[in-house]
């Protein structure tokens, strides 16, 4: 299977923290990727990398074939990303911030965007300004635009949150239905529950380190639940 | 190269979008409208008063042409220079155009979806260069209206003939020159800062008070290192303003050779140093910007 995103012993090092530590990842394409790990693991410092935002003091990344460095991000135009908190301009109504991204991805046009506004719940809120939004709105408008242009790739830091039981069922839904669609999804959680009921492969982070990589019944053999396979992890490191 | 074209002003739309949807932008131009308005209505109302007691008739008669069309016209310029009104407005809008932009995470939204660091800060700055011309004329309509008006009171017609399109185009670019560094060294505070609060009061600071501090300062010191305070951005500008309203700028020449012992640089020169100003602050911005970790 082809490796749409891939790291090579990626590093960070913020002063004498190792925030993360020679990771190797590889998501296939296809593949709903679950990145585990409590908080500070260093997931959101990977993902950082991963989408250009900070520069790895060791290692590199390759999205879709090429390789992604903060003053070398083209290859990010073929990916939708979702990182809290999404940063959109607060004087705009949801429907103009989504009309922004239409400079950047041509192919969109304004039917695109009521039916992604649709999906995602906000179609009676998009006229509203985005300052007006609560949390689970603004990621709900989140995940709009990371899917506004039909990625090949999603790449989403722990998407469910602030989201209500009923909004996370359905984000749950959705992701679960573009992977089988096709779309490459690398979904970022500390929800143990939620990875497990949807993602195919799962890798696990502690203290910056990949402690455990595999398959979600690779990873269950002899195990109650992925909590269990997290903690025994966690706790044998 | 014509896609990087393409996809630069695309860049510039969106930057456009974001920075004339504020209500910053035209707050900032309704108070320099209001501003300029009152002090142009105050002077005229002053003059039409004979002046304060004292003021030589021929003084006062001398003011009174300075607002008649086309000097009265080109007297609204000096207001929107970097060196007066302008470098104040300029850094508040700047500051808070480039700096929220970490604080609000736009900025994270938009490099993570694949936008070139360097094509994002010079669609920025390209955006920034429209709002100048855009206060800059803001400047033109209110002061020019006025003293239109009293010069049509006054005169009982306008002497459109005096004026020539060229020397009003170039006065209008000069102006918005003026405010370029100022523009820029804000854009570089608000990149290295990330602060709001830092970019706009250090930018502030510095042109309300260490410029002027510095050429009080080098008066101290021999005539010749005084002569070093007509290199800043604010004599510069004054510098260059002797194009557009040589009558204002010759009283500023006059006490800068009896206050810091030296004569202004020529137009020319100035509008040379103020180019070099803006490309080496714009410069170590994309520097830095290009280097800079953002962090979530």
């Amino acid at each position: 299977m082809e490796a749409i995103l891939q790291t090579f012993s990626l590093t960070k090092r913020f002063g004498d923290v190792l925030a993360v530590d020679h990771v190797n990842l590889r998501v296939n394409e296809g593949e709903l990727f679950g990145f585990l790990g409590p908080n500070g693991a260093g997931k959101t410092t990977t993902i950082s990398m991963l989408v250009g935002l900070l520069y790895p003091t060791e290692g590199r990344v390759e999205i879709l074939g090429d390789e992604v460095t903060p003053t070398h991000t083209a290859p990010l135009r073929r990916v939708g990303t979702l990182i809290p908190p999404v940063g959109f301009v607060p004087y705009l109504s949801g429907r103009e911030n989504l009309r922004l991204l239409v400079h950047l991805y041509p192919e969109v046009d304004d039917r695109r965007i009521e039916e992604i506004l649709e999906q995602v719940g906000l179609r009676d809120a998009a006229h509203r300004r985005v300052k007006t939004y609560s949390t689970g709105m603004k990621q709900r408008l989140g995940l709009a635009a990371a899917l506004l242009h039909r990625p090949k790739l999603l790449i989403l830091d722990e998407p469910t949150s602030g989201l209500d039981p009923i909004g996370m069922k359905e984000m749950r839904e959705l992701l679960r239905r573009l992977a089988d669609e096709g779309t490459t999804i690398f979904l970022s959680s500390h929800l143990l529950h939620e990875v497990e009921q949807i993602c195919d492969r799962v890798a696990i982070l502690h203290h910056g380190r990949i402690l455990a990589e595999g398959t979600v019944q690779e990873l269950l053999r002899g195990r109650r639940d992925l909590e269990d396979v997290f903690l025994s992890v966690i706790e044998g490191n | 190269m014509n896609r990087t074209w393409t996809y630069f002003t695309r860049l510039v739309a969106v930057e456009r979008r974001k920075l004339f949807g504020r209500a910053l932008l035209w707050a900032e131009l309704g108070i320099l409208a209001l501003f300029m308005g009152v002090i142009y209505v105050a002077l005229i109302a002053a003059l039409n008063k004979g002046g304060t007691p004292g003021t030589p008739p021929e003084a006062i008669e001398a003011f009174r042409r300075s607002l008649y069309w086309p000097a009265g016209l080109y007297s609204a310029f000096t207001f929107a220079n970097g060196g007066e009104l302008g470098g104040m407005f300029v850094a508040v809008l700047v500051g808070a155009f480039v700096a929220q932009e970490y604080t609000w995470h736009t900025l994270h939204f938009w490099l993570s979806r694949g936008v070139a660091r360097t094509a994002y800060l010079l669609a920025k700055s390209a955006v920034i260069v429209l709002a100048l011309l855009l206060l800059v004329l803001t400047a033109l309509v209110v002061g020019g209206g006025v003293t239109g008006v009293f010069t049509y009171l006054e005169m009982g017609g306008l002497p459109l003939k005096e004026i020539s399109l060229l020397t009003f185009v170039l006065n209008f670019l000069r102006t918005a020159l003026t405010l370029l560094p100022y523009a820029a060294l804000t854009l570089f505070l608000a990149v290295v800062s990330r602060s709001t609060m830092v970019a706009i009061g250090v930018s502030m600071a510095y042109s309300l008070l260490v410029e002027n501090l510095i050429v009080e300062l080098l008066a101290l010191f021999s005539p010749d290192i005084a002569r070093g305070a007509r290199f800043l951005p604010t004599m510069l500008s004054k510098s260059l303003m002797q194009l557009v309203s040589p009558a204002a700028e010759t009283q500023v020449q006059v006490g800068m050779q009896t206050q810091a012992g030296s004569a202004l640089l020529s137009p020319n020169v100035a509008a040379l140093l103020l180019v070099v100003y803006t490309l080496v602050l714009l410069g170590l911005s994309l520097w830095f910007f290009r280097r800079q970790d953002i962090t979530v």
